[in-house]
């Protein structure tokens, strides 16, 4: 049984060591140093991740305990995550600033070291709350990340010349779900310990509620074997019962209620913004299928815009998308196009099956502000959404 | 090889020398030989050389396979267990995985035919067992593989499956249609289910049970709905109501059952099935109100039918707004539940002349 008895975020040996072949990261770079030959801050540095290989013995001395872990993973998302904004009162601290994706990459790499160190350590290890905790701050950061480097985040900015998330290499989506796996896997195993044990952990039904929006997003065929899974207890949380419900919403079909909760929350919004741009483009097309052709019909925006859940920007970047006119006398409406003028018109042909080339990144980008600030207050769990929150809601007020 | 004293003394000698790559040799020079007398005699302490003894006298037959898989494991065993030094255990391990392998592939070439038919039954058994692994495992995609071997296997006749054991039948059948029910298709999960079923003996209540959690919800989806009887019969009673309310398209009911019985549906695996009954309680409550108005109304007014009484009906059975009403009409029209169109500008709802509500067998596969 291993006890990892390394008390700092990296030893100095591995320190030295990557300062002398070179492998030091640049947001572990002393201020001031060389840049042909960086010197390495003890005090930012944190430990790498190391594949395991066969016959490879991890020596306690390597091995970082659960409370040095955390406060690894502490240090990393309050200071690191929001490294790229040079006016979040971090002056001084890198010797460089990064982009998201280098900040990315980095934290990638350390909070998989941290997770390896935990794992080391089970048995004992995953019955602290520190196991959890990690697990939990490594999850937000993966779900965020996931959301920020979406392919139509760069493109959109790319296109509008925004500052933000560029074109870039450093993630790769099916690393990112793989990340998020090994996550969950572990996670959901102390979990389940816990609570056979009389003792769950505060997080479960938040984190329960995140994966089974992950499923839905991600590979909803697993959905049934995973809630068939489930803890009977869990299963009656409010938090878990409304994700639930809204998988049954948008699988079958009732997309308005599902638009509704998919803008429920921060989480919610965040790891379902492609659904919800795919259950607004499915309405759209099934109302206008549903109306005669050789009527016509008019919409006024501000219903629609009720209606799918967004704002007036994003409802009209959706129409043009998809060739709807729009009169603004006497008030804003959608036209839809007559019998004659129809043929081939996006909105009448095969059943949508992703929401194609429809921004809506930057439109929650902006509706949530999600600023350097709130990244961090994401990743620390302050934005989760709470049980009290969704007996309040309900799914039946909307 | 057997060196002096004997193949087992060899093998023990080289082992205390963690010498791997001398290991590897000796085994080698068992292929395509056969043992001497010396080799046979030498007494073995040692269970794994007395394993490649074994699969070295029985050569190419299925009996020399288990004693050569046999080696193999308590060799992995022995690798697992030794805490230190374990590096030249993996030269050995290298023959003894390949020629396990060899002799699998050998076998499986000769003779193949009767040995399929031979094993068939058997592998179906293990199919059985790992669909349930799989599905404890929770990793429901794995099941697909295997359930597309045994169906390929079934249309090229690799097996008849009246000659099998009906117990096995049943579990297969049942096993393949939960996979299918979980999996959304509910046309190949009801003849899966529905043979395991038939098959199924009458005294055996538990397992006909189980098989109508699953059948049940795929019944209803194609628009057969089960009697009180059979739900009692089968202790299904907590079905009953959804059942209600599918039929006589009480949305209100329909989302108090399924609230009421969602943990027992999600256990199941059914709850997403049964919650796609509702677009068949929206579409009969439409029906309902659609008759209703007909009595009210004459001539043309019939089929152009004003949206205020379903919208009302919408948002007394299910708190849906008008709007949303129209969306929930506007997807009822695109899957074939009613036929017709709709005018916002309007505010009409035409129907069809000509069977404006479809059997629900005809669009169910489509929600």
């Amino acid at each position: 049984m291993v006890v990892g008895s390394l008390r700092e975020k990296c030893s100095a040996e591995e320190a030295q060591s990557r300062q002398r072949e070179r492998l030091l990261d640049p947001l572990e770079w002393r201020k001031g140093c060389s840049l042909q030959r960086p010197e390495v801050d003890f005090s930012l540095a944190t430990k790498k991740y190391q594949r395991s290989s066969a016959g490879k013995e991890f020596l306690p001395e390597e091995v970082r305990p659960p409370d040095i872990c955390l406060e690894t993973m502490d240090f990393l998302i309050d200071s690191v995550l929001d490294a790229d904004d040079a006016q979040d009162g971090l002056d001084g601290l890198f010797a460089v600033t990064p982009s998201l994706p280098q900040i990315y990459s980095y934290l990638h790499d350390r909070c998989r070291a941290v997770r390896m160190d935990l794992h080391l350590q089970q048995p004992w290890s995953s019955r602290t709350q520190e196991f959890v905790t990690c697990h939990e701050y490594c999850l937000r950061f993966e779900a965020l990340s996931r959301f920020l480097f979406s392919q139509r985040l760069k493109t959109t900015n790319a296109q509008r010349g925004d500052a933000g998330a560029t074109p870039s290499d450093h993630y790769d989506e099916r690393l990112g779900l793989q990340a998020i796996s090994q996550t969950i896997d572990p996670l959901l195993a102390a979990y389940q310990q816990a609570r056979e044990e009389g003792t769950p952990f505060e997080n479960e039904p938040f984190v329960q509620r995140l994966v089974i929006l992950l499923l839905l997003a991600t590979s909803p065929d697993a959905l049934p074997a995973h809630l068939a899974a489930l803890d009977r207890r869990l299963v009656g949380h409010p938090l878990v019962r409304e994700a639930i419900e809204a998988t049954g919403h948008f699988l079958s079909g009732h997309y308005v209620r599902f638009l509704r909760f998919a803008a429920s929350d921060l989480w919610a919004s965040l790891v379902l913004v492609d659904l919800a741009d795919l259950a607004r483009v499915r309405l759209l097309w099934l109302r206008a299928r549903a109306y005669h052709k050789a009527v016509g019909d008019r919409w006024p925006l501000k219903q629609l815009a009720k209606l799918l859940v967004c704002d007036a920007e994003l409802l009209r970047h959706l129409l043009v998308t998809y060739k709807v006119e729009v009169v603004e006398e006497p008030e804003a409406e959608a036209v839809l196009p007559r019998k004659g003028a129809w043929e081939d018109h996006p909105l009448f042909c095969e059943f949508p099956q992703t929401a194609g080339p429809f921004a809506s990144h930057a439109h929650l980008w902006r509706s949530h502000r999600l600023s350097v600030a709130r990244r961090r207050d994401a990743v620390k769990g302050l934005m989760d959404p709470t049980e009290h929150g969704a007996e309040k809601k309900g799914m039946r007020q909307f | 090889m057997a060196g002096n004293g004997g193949f087992c003394r060899s093998f023990v000698e080289l082992c205390d020398l963690n010498d791997g790559f001398e290991l590897h040799k000796l085994l080698r020079t068992t292929t395509g030989t056969h043992p001497t007398e010396e080799d046979k005699k030498d007494s073995c302490d040692d269970d794994i050389a007395a394993a490649v003894v074994a699969a070295w006298s029985a050569g190419d037959t299925p009996e020399g396979l288990e004693s050569a898989l046999d080696a193999l494991q308590k060799w992995s065993n022995r690798y697992l267990d030794r805490n230190a030094k374990v590096r030249w255990m993996l030269t050995p391990m290298l023959w003894l995985a390949a020629r396990t392998r060899q002799l699998a592939v050998q076998l499986d070439g000769s003779d193949s035919r009767r040995y399929r038919e031979r094993v068939v039954e058997g592998a179906l058994v293990i199919c059985c067992e790992l669909l349930r692994l799989y599905s404890s495992l929770g990793q429901a995609s794995q099941c697909a593989f295997v359930l597309t071997t045994v169906g390929n296997a079934s249309k090229n006749n690799a097996f008849d499956a009246v000659k099998l054991p009906k117990s096995l039948l049943v579990t297969l059948y049942f096993l393949w249609g939960k996979h299918l029910v979980m999996a959304g298709s509910i046309e190949e999960a009801e003849d899966k289910l529905n043979r395991a079923l038939a098959i199924c003996p009458l005294k055996a209540a538990r397992n006909r049970c189980q098989i109508l959690r699953y059948l049940i919800p795929c019944r209803l989806r194609l628009g057969q709905y089960p009697t009180q009887g059979l739900l009692k019969r089968n202790d299904l009673q907590s079905l009953t109501g959804i059942v209600a309310a599918t039929a006589t398209g009480n949305v209100k009911r329909f989302s108090e059952e399924l609230e009421k019985q969602e943990d027992t549906l999600i256990c199941w695996g059914t709850y997403l099935v049964v919650e796609k009954l509702k677009i068949v309680a929206y579409r009969n409550l439409v029906r309902h109100v659609y008759e209703i108005q007909c009595e009210l109304l004459e001539g043309a007014q019939k089929v152009k039918q004003d949206l205020a009484p379903f919208e009302q009906a919408f948002q007394w059975q299910d708190d849906c707004t008008p709007d949303e009403t129209l969306c929930l009409l506007a997807h009822l029209i695109y899957i074939g539940a009613v036929r017709g169109y709709l005018s916002d500008v309007h505010r009409k709802v035409v129907f069809s002349k000509e069977m404006p509500f479809p059997p629900v067998s005809s669009w169910s596969t489509k929600a």
